[in-house]
């Protein structure tokens, strides 16, 4: 008769302790205690509410404050560093309990330059495989090819009839010195030193043809085009050091990407969308 | 008597287990915080920090001062992108613990910090004395803790 409200006490009991010890569990797992005294990698020196200097903290002083290991220094000087570090670490708890790492506009730049600085080098980290650049090579090939190149004569000329005497007379002509530097030049760099339309006119004449004078702004020209070198594609052994440059630029790029989505999915966002109406008919 | 205030203090027990459940379920699946109303004065918010209006205007403004067409919805999509993307860097920065383990975040927080508090004292006489003092009032009300290891000072 006795024996039977036992079990239930017990049940009740033990149901007890466990949702203690699950209410306990959730409380740790919330808090930002850590037990840094278990850490082996990076022995606890000293607590500073609850936040670790350990001496690894130590080591990396040391080596900026004197040039040398932490093991080089007598204990009077690594207790003047340690000191130190707790001045330090008062500072940074000072400056989080004031929300000045939050809102300080250099703080905010240098924290995200140095997010975006760890994505990329545990990205540079890891080691390439030959064969993963050949087949980058060959995916973006058009990136690695050396673009059509034409060697140019281009003279200027005050007047017309000057002009107009060298067209017709090659002795005339070969005494002119050309504006343009004599070896090939891509398309982009024609631009640049001629401008658009006399571009235009040397690309549209033949191999050894002189252009009729062309009048422009700031003169008379003929052109001549010397030499066309067509399109080529590079091997892949020529152009290796900028196939690795370019694989590990696009590889940051992804690795960044990849790093802002998955915090991206992570977060809460809201947007004001009354806001960006208003801003859009502003 | 016992037996009665018995079942009565279960009943208390539960109910107030069942409305921390409830209120637990709801904030981790961020319902509370995803119905709050955002201020006027932000564009977006990304977990509790909001964007400011006018951080998104003058992001805009830069963007139109370099741009020949005008602005398209396109590229004020894009702006506030950019903004949301720097805050979760930012957040993930912070919780990442960078204030203390990179070197560059934690000279600026230390420099923003020590400038702040140069201004405070600025009319002091001795401003190191005064740095010491401020320093030394931190330490006061901070627990701190030596490794039994250690042979401190």
């Amino acid at each position: 008769m006795s024996a039977v409200p036992l079990l239930p006490q017990r049940f009740i009991n033990l149901s007890r302790g466990l949702l203690a010890l699950a209410g306990l569990t959730i409380a740790l797992m919330s808090s930002d205690l850590t037990l840094n005294t278990l850490s082996t990698n990076n022995p606890e020196l000293v607590s500073v509410n609850q936040h670790s200097i350990g001496l690894q903290q130590l080591n990396f002083a040391a080596k900026r404050l004197t040039g040398a290991s932490a093991d080089t220094l007598d204990n009077e000087q690594k207790n003047t560093i340690i000191k130190l570090l707790i001045d330090e670490e008062l500072l940074l708890q000072r400056a989080e309990f004031l929300g000045i790492a939050d809102a300080d506009p250099g703080i905010r730049k240098a924290l995200a330059r140095a997010v975006i600085d760890n994505t990329a080098d545990e990205f540079l980290a890891q080691p390439i495989a030959s064969q993963q650049l050949k087949d980058f090579y060959l995916q973006y090939q058009k990136l690695f090819t050396q673009p059509m190149r034409i060697r140019l004569q281009a003279y200027q000329f005050v007047d017309l009839a000057k002009a107009q005497q060298a067209f017709e007379s090659d002795s005339e002509l070969t005494k002119q010195i050309s504006m343009l530097p004599p070896s090939a030049l891509p398309e982009h760099m024609l631009r640049r030193y001629l401008g658009g339309r006399l571009t235009d006119i040397a690309l549209s004449l033949e191999v050894g043809e002189t252009s009729r004078p062309i009048s422009h702004q700031d003169g008379i020209y003929l052109i001549t085009v010397v030499e066309r070198q067509p399109e080529q594609s590079l091997p892949f052994i020529q152009v290796r050091p900028q196939v690795e440059a370019e694989y590990q630029r696009r590889g940051r790029d992804a690795a960044l990407q990849k790093q802002l989505i998955a915090l991206r999915q992570k977060a809460d966002i809201r947007i004001n969308q009354a806001q960006v109406k208003k801003a859009a008919n502003e | 008597m016992n037996s009665a205030t018995h079942p009565r203090s279960l009943r208390i027990l539960s109910l107030g287990a069942l409305l921390g459940a409830i209120l637990g379920a709801l904030d981790a699946t961020d319902w509370m915080t995803s119905n709050q109303q955002l201020s006027e004065s932000s564009i977006a918010a990304v977990n509790s920090t909001q964007i400011r209006l006018l951080e998104y205007q003058r992001a805009l403004s830069m963007l139109a001062s370099e741009k020949r067409d005008p602005i398209t919805d396109q590229d004020r999509n894009l702006v506030l992108q950019r903004l949301i993307d720097e805050e979760l860097l930012i957040q993930q920065g912070l919780n990442s613990g960078l204030i203390r383990t990179n070197m560059a975040v934690r000279t600026v927080v230390l420099q923003s910090i020590l400038a702040g508090i140069m201004a405070e004292i600025e009319a002091g006489n001795s401003q190191e004395q005064a740095l010491l003092d401020y320093v030394e009032n931190l330490k006061t009300s901070a627990n701190i803790e030596w490794s039994a290891g250690w042979e401190q000072p």
